[in-house]
């Protein structure tokens, strides 16, 4: 029987840790075991002959360590180590005289991917890739990607292993007490990513003991269509005095490992503290039993990292917000690479009941794929929503799903040819959900019955790509009541004709309905409500509008997908009892500074519109806010006030900033700019509190700040100061071995830009260090730059 | 005071507070802080790994019977009087850099009242371990003094020696980057000396740092201006 069929119709033994082997047998502190596969290649076959003996079907050859990282700082040679680490386990195999398997056995690069840390995709891919091939042209029979403890790193190792052999993957993370990855991972929502990859076999090992691990193997059976793996420690492991004991003894372990093949796991082993007895009594335990196998129901799942969203409960709502077109501002910040803005609306309608997140960032003249690999990082960093990645490129959206540490949705395909054979090869490699535009090559079609052929024609062609029917989003699109008023109904009619005869998940944009006509939120609502009767699944809206997001919840009680209206009730209950408080305003008694002191936020906002009825605006300004911030400036100077109060009153006064602009709108001046400013912490530097304590200050005066973020890349830095003409950029570094990066950055903006003037800031910085790097001024603490700023733009 | 008492104090420090001025901190600063301190334990992900060996110094500190050096002076310093030591790695995890990170997209002066806390936070925490290893490692000298890569002429690369020598990315999940920084963030590797003698050298945080001329968080009472 070859590997792959062993593995889906058979129980499977793997072997026991080697690490707790090696140990025993001598190895050394910061030595690397795989270095022992050419030092010590008779202690390394022993090892695995002791396994073969016990009865394991698999062996993992001593290859955990070896990628191009750790092995290059030992001065290895990867190949040579791959090699010799599969010949030993062929030799033992063939000394034993036994039919056995060798699984090339990879573990972690030992370094996070973004968005936790700063390994981009493409470099962990790469140091996967060259195992990849190694291992299949030294000869092993399947790969084990275990011990993962990073779904983004476990993404691009099985993306890696899968598109550079042939071999079948099994991908094993490790998990926490809590049922997390360290992470944050949860087990089923690893699953869905993994299982949407193609993983051929999907479990947890290391960390905890077997009867820990229990709950976990429960939670990844529930959902996983794939063999399940399970390698426990031995019991959990406790160092003391020099020495790492484990809890559990053989007879205990096996017994605990019954339980989990019992409830699903098909594929068994041991990790570190098991050894050759463990095993031995794990395949007596197993010969015993008799092969069964049962997989669960597909379910129509998107996930975040560390969250799953299924599309077949209550209805779900997918948030409209991140999408420039008709939204002015997210669209001038976004085209200055800065994402702050586009997360906060994610955060936004998270707040209000999205669960679902519809990015889009597609505006003429800016970099689409650049801008959308960065943002759908940060988010899945931040919001911990799953994401609809919303393009009309299809290299957008396959790139985008290729990084992001989850599983997506696509919007979307359509009915002409072009776009299935662009986007449905895409959906099925990455696992992704897709929303299925009703239109074609001549538009959308007026009668409901052609949209629904559309249709049919999409699910046709998912069924051709194995792609699940569950997985599809049909969209039988709205057109405008303003203009075809009597087409509105067709999308209605449609709706429930592909439930009624296909019973696949439907999902609609609404807001298109009432374009151009008064009162939208009540037509919209209308409509939504009876799209809902008719069967839709996901509304896609603005979640932020309380008449959608009320009408959804009613619905769901109705509906009975809210049982016993619990969710309703939790959410409307209390909402006659105080929600509208008012806060009561003084603030006529109170001068500028001691509101903004305070953070008297709309004591500030009426204080500025009293004002504004005296003066003029940019005199609010001048005369009041200014003098206000300098005043509290000087109180921080003096130790009179600290930190936390100075960015409250930044924060604060940044309001007025914004009350001002609003009135600067209505009367059409546009005076009130002072000077726009590049902010970014520098490449390799993950800290970037004091940047963004410097933005807020710097905001509070008046500037424009275009925030490039952390670890950013010293041409991007340079480019943006050269594209907008940029008189003043601020870096930021905390650690020594990040200045470097900062000098880089200084010189390469010196290069562009030589009229741009440089501030940096950071904790290891010094005047003389600032001075000798290049740069022009040196900020100690947080209100340094903002001195800098006055002095320049004045 | 209390270990609550100190840790908040401590955050109050990296806000800027001095040891005078503590008592007159501001109110809306001190309900945030134990709005942080209600958060943090409740995340309740704070976690260390550790491994202790006999060790040998001349120049160098040496990790016996292995080829691990830590070239420098001031950890050869910092350990002169012990003949083993504990390697230690700890961290509060990815969800209070993520907790951060989005309060400073709704208030900064939340993220930065948070940010402190946390740093105090798991100084605490790091103390309460140490009681804890000494206590297993049977150790009857308890300096809750520690040593990190940083320090003085310890360069920050032996966080990745640390790291692997306490296998704390497998553990808990503590990784460095290329450049050497720790992630997550609120993370802490440290060496200190196990012994059952109780004479020994101290020298105060801020004089092994190595930073302290240019540092706006040092003891000011260790340097006078």
């Amino acid at each position: 029987m070859n590997i792959s069929d062993k593995i889906q119709n058979d129980f499977v033994l793997f072997d026991g840790a080697m690490g707790t082997m090696l140990q025993r047998f001598g190895l050394r502190p910061g030595q690397l075991p795989e270095q022992l596969n050419l030092t010590n290649e008779e202690k390394i076959i022993g090892i695995h002959e002791m396994y073969l003996e016990a009865g394991a079907d698999i062996i993992s050859a001593n290859t955990f360590g070896a990628n191009a990282k750790k092995l290059k700082k030992a001065g290895l040679d990867q190949a040579e180590i791959i090699r010799a680490a599969l010949l030993n386990a062929k030799k033992a195999i063939s000394r034993s005289g036994k039919e056995a398997y060798i699984a090339y056995d990879a573990g972690s690069i030992g370094m996070l991917l973004e968005p936790l840390g700063t390994l981009t995709f493409e470099e962990a891919y790469e140091m996967f890739k060259s195992q990849a091939i190694l291992a299949q042209r030294y000869g092993a029979d399947i790969i084990l990607i275990e011990t993962m403890t990073d779904i983004a790193e476990m993404r691009a190792a099985l993306l890696a292993f899968k598109e550079n052999c042939s071999l079948p993957v099994i991908c094993s993370m490790t998990f926490d007490q809590n049922k997390r990855t360290l992470t944050g991972t949860d087990p089923e929502t690893m699953v869905h990513i993994l299982q949407g990859l193609g993983a051929d076999a999907i479990g947890a090992n290391c960390s905890l003991g077997p009867a820990e691990l229990y709950p976990v193997i429960e939670s990844i059976t529930k959902v996983c269509r794939v063999p399940v793996i399970v390698q426990p420690n031995a019991g959990l492991p406790v160092y003391s005095n020099g020495l790492t004991r484990f809890s559990c003894g053989v007879e205990e372990f096996v017994s605990h490992v019954e339980k989990l093949v019992d409830s699903g796991s098909t594929i068994v082993g041991g990790c570190c503290g098991t050894d050759p007895l463990y095993i031995a009594e794990i395949r007596r335990m197993l010969d015993k039993k008799s092969f069964s196998r049962n997989f669960p129901e597909h379910r129509a799942a998107v996930c975040s990292p560390s969250k799953t969203v299924y599309i077949d409960q209550a209805v779900t709502v997918i948030g409209e917000r991140i999408n420039p077109t008709g939204n002015k501002q997210l669209k001038l910040t976004l085209k200055d690479g800065d994402l702050d803005m586009a997360v906060f609306e994610a955060l936004e309608q998270k707040k209000h009941g999205a669960q679902i997140l519809d990015v889009n960032v597609s505006i003429p003249g800016t970099d689409e794929l650049c801008l959308m690999k960065k943002l759908a990082l940060e988010l899945a960093y931040i919001v911990n929503l799953p994401l609809q990645f919303d393009s009309i490129n299809s290299t957008v959206l396959e790139e985008a799903l290729r990084i992001y540490p989850g599983k997506a949705i696509i919007n979307s395909v359509s009915g002409k040819k072009t776009s299935i054979e662009a986007i449905l090869p895409i959906a099925k490699k990455y696992g992704a959900l897709l929303v299925c535009l009703c239109m074609d090559d001549d538009g959308i079609p007026a009668k409901h019955e052609d949209r629904v052929k559309i249709a049919e024609k999409i699910i046709q062609a998912a069924d051709e790509h194995s792609i699940h029917r569950d997985d599809l989003l049909i969209d039988c699109l709205v057109l405008t009541a303003s203009a075809q008023q009597k087409q509105v109904l067709e999308t209605i009619k449609a709706i429930a004709l592909l439930k009624a005869k296909y019973n696949v998940k439907t999902v609609l944009g609404v807001s298109n309905v009432s374009y151009g006509l008064p009162k939208r939120e009540l037509l919209n609502s209308t409509f939504l409500a009876v799209a809902l009767y008719s069967g839709l699944d996901a509304a896609i809206i603005d979640p932020t509008i309380s008449a959608y997001m009320d009408t959804i919840r009613a619905f769901n009680v109705f509906s009975t997908k809210d049982t016993d209206a619990e969710t309703y009730i939790k959410h409307y209950g209390k909402a006659s009892i105080g929600s509208q408080t008012h806060q009561v305003d003084n603030s006529n008694d109170q001068n500028i500074t001691s509101l903004i002191l305070e953070g008297n936020k709309n004591g500030l906002k009426t204080a500025v519109k009293v004002l504004s009825e005296e003066t003029n605006s940019l005199a609010i300004i001048e005369d009041h806010i200014v003098p206000s911030l300098k005043t509290i400036g000087n109180l921080y100077e003096k130790g009179e006030i600290y930190l936390p109060q100075l960015i409250r009153a930044a924060e604060t006064a940044s309001i007025a900033f914004a009350e001002v602009r609003l009135l600067l709108a209505d009367k059409a001046e546009n005076t009130l700019q002072k000077g726009t400013i590049v902010l970014a912490t520098v490449k390799g530097d993950v800290h970037d509190i004091g940047k963004n304590l410097v933005k807020v200050i710097l905001e509070s005066y008046g500037y424009d700040v275009i925030d490039l973020g952390k670890d950013t890349d010293p041409k991007m830095i340079s480019d943006t100061v050269n594209l907008k003409g940029i008189k003043l950029v601020g870096l930021s570094a905390l650690m020594t071995t990040t200045l470097p990066a900062m000098e880089q950055t200084i010189k390469l903006i010196r290069k562009t830009s030589p009229n741009c003037s440089i501030m940096v800031g950071g904790a290891v910085l010094t005047e003389n260090y600032a001075k000798t790097i290049g740069a022009d001024y040196y900020c100690k603490d947080a209100l340094s730059g903002v001195k800098v700023a006055e002095e320049l733009f004045c | 005071m209390n270990s609550k008492e100190i840790t908040r104090n401590e955050a109050l420090r990296y806000l800027g507070y001095k040891k005078a001025s503590m008592h007159k901190a501001d109110p809306k600063t001190l309900n945030i802080l134990e709005e942080a301190l209600r958060d943090l334990e409740s995340l309740n992900s704070f976690k260390y790994a550790y491994r202790a060996f006999d060790i040998g110094i001349k120049d160098n500190v040496t990790i016996s019977n292995s080829d691990v050096a830590f070239k420098s002076a001031s950890l050869s310093k910092f350990l002169a009087d012990f003949k083993r030591a504990v390697f230690f790695a700890a961290t509060l995890g990815a969800a209070i850099d993520r907790l951060i990170a989005s309060l400073s997209l709704s208030s900064m002066e939340k993220a930065l009242i948070y940010d402190a806390y946390a740093s105090a936070y798991i100084e605490q925490k790091c103390d309460e371990a140490q009681k804890l290893i000494f206590e297993s490692e049977l150790c009857g000298y308890e300096n809750l003094s520690r040593f990190s890569p940083g320090y003085g002429d310890l360069s920050l690369e032996y966080n990745d020696v640390i790291i692997d020598l306490v296998d704390a990315q497998k553990l808990i999940g503590v990784t460095g980057t290329q450049t050497h920084l720790l992630v997550p963030k609120k993370s802490i590797v440290a060496i200190f000396g196990l012994s059952d003698k109780s004479n020994i050298n101290e020298s105060h945080k801020c004089e092994k740092c190595g930073f302290a001329d240019n540092c706006i968080y040092k003891d000011e009472s260790r340097f006078p201006t």
